[in-house]
């Protein structure tokens, strides 16, 4: 080496150590997990909500964020039963028809207002407005302030649909001030303001969501049950990161950049479940696997083919290919989930058949002769593409000529919305807190698959102005039964959610789905 | 000297029109509907019916253009339907992770590949030569975001050393701006920096050849004069090109390190709107990408005057 040359490779060693250096010595000052003094928690969510204003949007990610900002009249305690919330009590008329709301006294939403009769009121009117749910049980109803303190909502005939649509969590009826509801319009709030635990502080696009403590919180009486009872803000803040990639969310809770995760991938779970740093959790009853048939054109309009199909399915292959391990599912006919007060047992013997020598001769009494069956699905979630494959098996395996069509999300979602582009898609449903409000049972929900049945949509009615319990849950069976007879859909199995904490967090509940009051970091 | 200024930012429109004509006619020939991710997967056909009729969607394509391009012409750049902010705001707030991202990346690529570059010329054919070039040509061939998630494996739950994902902006203090952007930056680094050692090494090796050097060698210079002084600036031109590519490459966006590390860049945004179909931020976002893309050229171009008077630009 010339003289040169070692001054070069000096100057390249130095180099080289000034690089290493600097990302050396912003270490002892960084604690891993950034703000371990503050008494804030830090939640990887998997999407960004398209906003967090509840009526608007079906959207999981929305009611994730939401419910921690913005509270229901009523809700529901840990057996799904509808209970006051905002209300004080709920007083239903002898004859069925008049439900009256006091509202519990000194409420002040975030903005320091009182909350008033006025605001549920509003709050409701818009909400009917734009979900489905509440169209399809609220809209033949008044909804009046009789005085400031009580909302009173009267309908032609009783319903017992009328509670549980309140108080359904997803594109649910929470309350806004009257003010805020009327500067939208037609828009989204400008302002989310609510009566929750947290209010909300700041929204970085791409980044996080940020909802602090709010200091006048007023808790529903009793102990902490399903979504009602005691909620308490006990952190800080709350940082809704918004972390797409799920090999990040599991680096980031592995490293404590975040204290807990959702969404996580079921493979992940044996590395999360060994890390001395991690708490997994496995959370249920959390949503169920389904196919829809296009009900509307093409092959599937025939009831018979589809029986065909569900006499084909083999439930365990499926969900063993969409979770990996059994811990994350269950087999299970129900259109509600064992814990709930509706399950029941009818049609049970129509799921799971494993018969393909049925499936074949039902085909050919169909008299299918070889018509594509084009399933659409997407790989974004990945249990939709697991089943899709494994669908496309089973029906070739009985003769049929499949089309695997594979889409971004968006796309499958915009194709759905047009009958002559599919026979199949593959989704998942959340749990209902009443099954009428199962989306694809009601012809009158007008959802995609298209399913219209007079027989059930009477059955449903005769569901909803049931006078009590007794009578319908019975009606319910009549409507489970009918659906295993007509399979507008062929629910595969329910799928448990993957959830996991940072040690140091404590009293994350999960109900529905993941809620943050009660919750401690330490 | 301002009149090729001025004709080359004149070339910049008919580049611009085309980028945006093909941009708008891809994006929006792409199926997938907006509405449908703002109401959610358990919307109904009437509600969607209603969202895409007050967000425009429903319009034929050509006006749905027409109104983009006059708001364009107007300097207005769309609403983004998602984030309820003008596309320019948008754009703005995710610049700043961008740019600090590019300029770290760009820096380390340039302190580490110069003078790699420099030695594996001035020792060609030993193995300080081949083992330098062996490292560069990995450094092309691994890509970036495998060397970025080795990186959260070993420094962020291994070691602990670095968070795993993330940013802070710089008003929170350069320390902890520069513990999330580290990794990243060097792992995008690494592929960059690779390109620039291998155009250094093989740019200063012609120029070894020339003559002069050889008449500099003859007079009896230092080793280190003749390829700092003589050579190296001779042989910058191409380097300096490569580095004009890389630097105008990232500020686009390093879409998936940008994803593997939650860096709210523009990357970032181009692909959270794309999920979307948010179709003013991705068009807005692309358009931007082109004039950075044309302007750090036309800069690249200037510098050329600088570091070699005998090219003249206003021929």
């Amino acid at each position: 080496m010339t003289n040169t040359n070692k001054l070069v490779a000096l100057l390249i060693a130095l180099v080289l150590l000034f690089t290493v250096g600097c990302g050396g010595s912003s270490n002892p000052s960084a604690p891993a997990a950034g703000a371990k003094d503050k008494n804030d928690l830090k939640v990887a969510l998997t999407a960004t909500p398209p906003t967090i204003d509840m009526h608007k949007t079906t959207a999981t990610v929305t009611q994730q964020v939401g419910w921690h900002i913005f509270e229901y009249l009523v809700t529901v305690d840990d057996k799904y039963q509808v209970v006051p919330s905002l209300a004080e009590k709920i007083e239903i008329s002898p004859d069925g028809k008049t439900f009256t709301f006091p509202l519990r006294k000194g409420l002040k939403f975030h903005n320091g207002k009182d909350l008033t009769a006025d605001d549920v009121v509003a709050s409701l009117l818009r909400w009917r407005k734009y979900s489905t749910i509440g169209r399809a049980v609220v809209a033949p109803a008044t909804i009046t302030a009789k005085d400031k303190d009580t909302v009173v909502i009267t309908l032609p005939k009783p319903s017992s649909a009328l509670l549980p649509a309140l108080a359904y969590p997803s594109q649910g009826a929470v309350i806004m001030p009257k003010e805020i509801i009327d500067e939208a319009g037609d828009g989204n709030v400008k302002k989310f303001i609510g009566t929750g635990p947290f209010e909300f502080v700041e929204w970085k696009q791409n980044q996080y969501i940020q909802v602090k403590k709010y200091a006048g919180y007023k808790s529903a009486p009793g102990p902490t049950s399903g979504l009602s009872g005691k909620k308490e803000a006990l952190v800080d803040n709350i940082y809704f990161y918004l972390v797409p990639d799920p090999a990040t969310r599991v680096a980031g809770l592995q490293s404590g950049e975040y204290d807990a995760a959702e969404g996580l991938p079921t493979d992940s779970y044996e590395t999360l479940k060994k890390d001395p740093n991690i708490t997994v959790q496995i959370n249920k009853p959390s949503s169920y696997v389904s196919m829809i048939f296009n009900t509307k054109s093409g092959l599937f309009a025939d009831a018979k083919k589809r029986q065909a199909v569900n006499a084909a399915i083999d439930s365990e292959m499926v969900m063993k290919a969409v979770a990996g391990t059994p811990e994350f599912y269950e087999l299970n006919h129900g259109l509600v989930f064992k814990e709930q007060v509706w399950y029941v047992d009818s049609g049970k013997e129509k799921y799971n058949q494993k018969n393909p020598e049925l499936a074949k001769k039902l085909l050919a009494e169909a008299g299918y002769k070889g018509e594509p069956v084009t399933i659409i699905t997407s790989r974004d979630y990945d249990y939709m593409y697991k089943s899709a494959v494994v669908l496309k098996d089973t029906l070739e395996k009985i003769g049929m000529t499949v089309n695997l069509e594979v889409y971004d999300w968006p796309t499958v979602l915009s194709k759905r919305g047009n009958d002559k582009l599919w026979s199949i898609f593959i989704t998942g449903f959340l749990v209902t807190v009443e099954p009428s409000q199962t989306l694809y049972l009601d012809s009158r929900f007008n959802w995609a698959g298209w399913y219209n049945s007079p027989k059930m949509d009477a059955l449903l009615d005769e569901m909803r102005e049931s006078p009590n319990m007794e009578q319908a849950k019975k009606a319910f069976e009549k409507v489970q039964a009918l659906y295993w007879e007509e399979v507008p859909v062929i629910k595969f199995g329910n799928l448990h959610q993957f959830f996991a904490t940072r040690k140091n967090v404590k009293g994350a509940q999960f109900f529905c789905d993941k809620q943050y009051w009660n919750t401690t970091v330490k | 000297m301002a009149k090729y200024i001025l004709k080359r930012i004149l070339y910049l429109l008919p580049v611009l029109a085309v980028v945006a004509v093909v941009d708008f006619v891809i994006i929006h020939l792409t199926p997938g509907d907006p509405a449908a991710v703002i109401l959610g997967s358990d919307a109904t056909d009437m509600d969607l019916a209603k969202l895409r009729e007050q967000l425009g969607l429903n319009l034929p394509i050509y006006a749905q253009f027409g109104r983009w391009l006059w708001g364009v012409l107007h300097g207005d750049l769309g609403w983004s339907i998602f984030m309820d902010m003008s596309v320019s705001t948008a754009i703005w707030q995710h610049l700043g992770p961008t740019v600090s991202l590019t300029l770290l990346a760009e820096v380390i690529a340039i302190v580490v590949a110069l003078p790699l570059g420099v030695v594996a010329a001035a020792n060609r054919g030993t193995w300080i030569d081949q083992s330098f070039m062996t490292l560069a040509l990995l450094g092309i061939s691994i890509p970036s975001f495998w060397i970025g998630l080795n990186f959260i494996l070993l420094f962020a739950v291994q070691l602990n050393w670095l968070p795993a994902a993330g940013y802070q902006p710089l008003s929170n203090g350069l320390v902890n701006h520069l513990k999330y952007l580290i990794m990243p930056a060097v792992s995008l680094g690494i592929m960059q920096g690779a390109l620039i050692a291998r155009m250094t090494r093989s740019s200063l090796l012609e120029v070894l050849n020339e003559n002069y050097i050889r008449t500099a060698e003859a007079k009896g210079l230092s080793r280190f004069v003749i390829i700092f002084k003589h050579a190296l600036r001779n042989a910058f031109i191409p380097i300096l090109t490569v580095i004009g590519l890389t630097f105008a490459v990232l500020i686009g966006g390093a879409v998936v390190t940008e994803t593997v590390f939650n860096i709210p860049g523009i990357g970032k945004l181009i692909v959270t709107s794309v999920m979307r179909r948010d179709y003013a931020v991705i068009q807005g976002a692309i358009l931007m990408t082109a004039v950075a893309y044309v302007l750090i050229n036309l800069v690249i171009d200037l510098m050329y005057v600088l570091i070699d008077p005998r090219v003249r630009l206003s021929k």
